[in-house]
């Protein structure tokens, strides 16, 4: 089980050849075997044996189930789940029994995924570390000594640390692009619009959506699907024709170019694994005769595609250097173009161009995420749920002290600071200010994306920081997501990807920004880079696959 | 920064404390003070845009080449509106066909439906995570 993708589990689940009980046995030994890293703040034991036994009797009755049927899936904590405590991580929902279940839980339910539990992550997700939690910090399982990321920080590690191979985050700000970056974990932030929010408990709306998490690019893609479509309890949720994210994929691994090795491949394809653990390799001269004849054997290919190696032929990919001046590690920046050859290689026309306006993301970010929150989280008043102090004079004082007791001292400040920025005399220098600039920022991403069809970018200026160092120099913090806000800013979607390792042996991880609705592009390019070997196979990577136990 | 602009005095403090409806320890306002307004100095760098000309956005979307094409006629029935309810770039919009990318005008979309009740009697439910309750009530401190 541990050298198998999600979606190759799901397979030998199908076939058959394991029982989803035995793949739980095996995920709860892993959940109780990495209780170190904080990963859970809840797990859903007795609810997923439950689950289990109705899905196994599909299999068993060889129903039609999804691509991800009886594999287990961890659930950030900010997602409700009916009858399942959901705490935000924060002590003001510590009690907190949701009535209902959000659209995601019951897209995975009815695809036949498996719940485990629920994971750990930054307060109402307002943290870039994983550190911010009424649970305590999440910890790295590459590197004990160091952060997760956040605020998605408890579902990075448990896919880091083999404990699960699926799990959902979400993404307000780059809650699940720093995390991925931090823990060598692919993550998919969504355009907006494509996954229902329906149940996932607010902090910024206008930005917030939930997405992917997995330990490669074809299950992440395969669990995307998944979760994706219209919702009628989520009007900013759109009705596109179409939600195949991964159905591309499966042409992959026969179009493949680059020092493919066979797990990555295979990893890719899902439909052409037993016939095409192929390489039709542009860097392996030996191996190249012999896998085109064997191509064309199997996989009947065009002369015309075996003259054109290159899948990403013609993809248009830019890279704005203005965005990788001053306080980018330059072990992140040599990452960069170390994909960039590899992109090259693979017949993408990589260009670097100015993209303008990068110092004023994240203040905008700040201004409308903070004030969005502020108005959010009023909700919480000590009233209908969450909780309430025990001593108070009056209703207001009833608010105020349930509030106080509630919050933890980031959610605070930046209620107050949205709070401030909302009130009479400053809405107009900060508030319109930053939803103007949020304007100008996406005229340049559009511009940008008008010329290329995907952008690359780091996902932070350096590697994983050491536990409880952030939190003293806010600022630092905030930044590490400028790369991040942008996407949120702009509503585009983005895939974070494991791009090496610093010296140190920290992940670095890189990301692709897309076209509205330009999934397929950023996948496809980070499958790629993925294929290249240069993602599962760093030694970070592989260590902590032996740790675990998956 | 050395600007007095961004001084967060204890007055204010408390004034936000009202609006935010939270309550500090004395011995917390200092931090907090200082954490307002080290934020409030860092995205003071807006200031350096002109952005008189803007016009006010109120969400998420880039549109693409691609988009445009596709999505040229739906424009036609669509009106932008700002966060106050203004419309913008309505000429654009109306006209549907001389679309200008680089003005980045941004298309927003009303979603209605009908106003019908579609879920059961959802009083349990919603008394379920009530912190105190008796009978078929939350009970709150007297108001009045």
């Amino acid at each position: 089980m541990k050298n198998l993708t999600a979606l190759e589990l799901s397979r030998k689940i199908k076939e058959k050849e394991i029982s989803i009980k035995e793949v739980l046995d095996y995920t709860f030994k892993s959940m109780e075997d990495n209780k170190d890293l904080n990963s859970f703040v809840l797990e859903m034991r007795d609810e997923a044996y439950r689950q289990a036994e109705d899905v196994q009797k599909k299999i068993d009755a060889n129903e039609e189930l999804s691509s991800l049927a009886g594999v287990p899936i961890a659930i950030k904590d900010n997602i409700c789940i009916e009858g399942m405590r959901t705490t935000c991580c924060s002590k003001m929902l510590e009690n907190f029994i949701p009535t209902y279940s959000a659209t995601v839980i019951e897209r995975l339910r009815a695809a036949g995924l498996i719940i485990v539990g629920k994971t750990n992550m930054d307060e109402f997700a307002m943290g870039s570390t994983g550190e911010t939690g009424y649970f305590g910090p999440c910890v790295n399982p590459i590197n004990k000594g160091y952060v997760t990321g956040g605020s998605s920080g408890g579902s990075a590690a448990a896919i880091a640390s083999g404990q699960v191979k699926l799990a959902l985050g979400s993404d307000t700000g780059g809650s699940i692009r720093l995390p991925g970056a931090y823990c060598n974990v692919v993550g998919i932030k969504p355009t907006y619009g494509t996954v229902s929010r329906n149940g996932l408990i607010a902090y910024a709306s206008s930005f917030d959506q939930i997405g992917p998490m997995a330990e490669n690019v074809a299950d992440a893609a395969a669990l995307l699907e998944i979760i994706s479509g219209h919702d009628a309890f989520d009007s900013t949720s759109l009705n596109k024709e179409s939600y195949d994210f991964s159905g591309f994929l499966n042409d992959f691994a026969g179009e493949n170019t680059i020092n493919g090795n066979a797990l990555n491949i295979n990893a890719l394809n899902e439909n052409a694994l037993n016939e095409n653990a192929l390489n039709e390799n542009a860097l392996n001269g030996n191996a190249l005769n012999i896998n085109i004849s064997n191509k064309i054997a199997t996989n009947e290919i065009k002369v015309d595609n075996i003259s054109n190696i290159n899948n990403l032929k013609g993809l248009k990919i830019g890279i704005p250097v203005d965005y990788l001046g001053d306080g980018l590690d330059d072990e992140i920046r040599e990452s960069i173009y170390k994909t960039k050859e590899i992109l090259e290689k693979a017949g993408a026309i990589v260009s670097e161009f100015e993209m303008g306006m990068f110092k004023y993301s994240v203040p905008a970010y700040y201004i409308i995420a903070c004030a969005e929150a502020s108005s959010n989280l009023e909700r919480y008043d000590g009233v209908k749920y969450g909780l309430r102090a025990k001593d108070y004079s009056e209703l207001h004082s009833m608010y105020k002290k349930s509030r106080s007791q509630g919050f933890g001292a980031e959610v605070k400040k930046r209620i107050m600071l949205g709070s401030f920025l909302l009130s009479s005399g400053y809405y107009d220098a900060y508030y319109i200010k930053a939803l103007k600039t949020r304007e100008l920022i996406k005229q340049c991403f559009e511009n940008a994306l008008n010329t290329y069809d995907c952008i690359l970018l780091p996902v932070s200026p350096s590697t994983a920081p050491r536990l409880g160092e952030s939190l003293k120099n806010p600022l630092k913090m905030y930044l590490s997501d400028v790369y991040n806000v942008s996407a949120n800013l702009c509503g585009l979607p983005a895939i974070v990807f494991p791009a090496g390792e610093s010296r140190e042996g920290l992940p670095i991880g890189l990301q692709f920004i897309g076209r509205r609705f330009g999934e397929q592009e950023i996948l496809y390019a980070a499958a790629t880079c993925e294929a290249a070997g240069r993602g599962p196979e760093s030694k970070a990577a592989c260590e902590a696959h032996e740790r675990g136990v998956v | 920064m050395d600007n007095n602009y961004n001084r967060i005095s204890k007055e204010m403090l408390d004034y936000v404390g009202i609006l935010s409806k939270l309550e500090f320890e004395e011995s917390e306002k200092e931090s907090y003070i200082k954490g307002m307004e080290e934020m409030l100095d860092y995205v003071d760098i807006l200031n350096e845009l002109d952005t008189d000309t803007v016009p006010v956005d109120g969400g998420v979307y880039v549109r693409s080449q691609t988009d445009i094409t596709a999505e040229k006629s739906e424009y036609q029935n669509v009106q932008n509106k700002d966060l106050l309810g203004n419309v913008v770039s309505a000429g654009d919009v109306n006209t549907g066909s001389q679309t200008d990318i680089t003005a980045g005008k941004s298309e927003y979309q009303n979603v209605f439906r009908e106003d019908t009740v579609s879920n059961e009697n959802g009083q349990e439910a919603a008394l379920y995570n009530a912190p105190v309750k008796k009978g078929e009530y939350i009970v709150v401190p007297k108001t009045i």
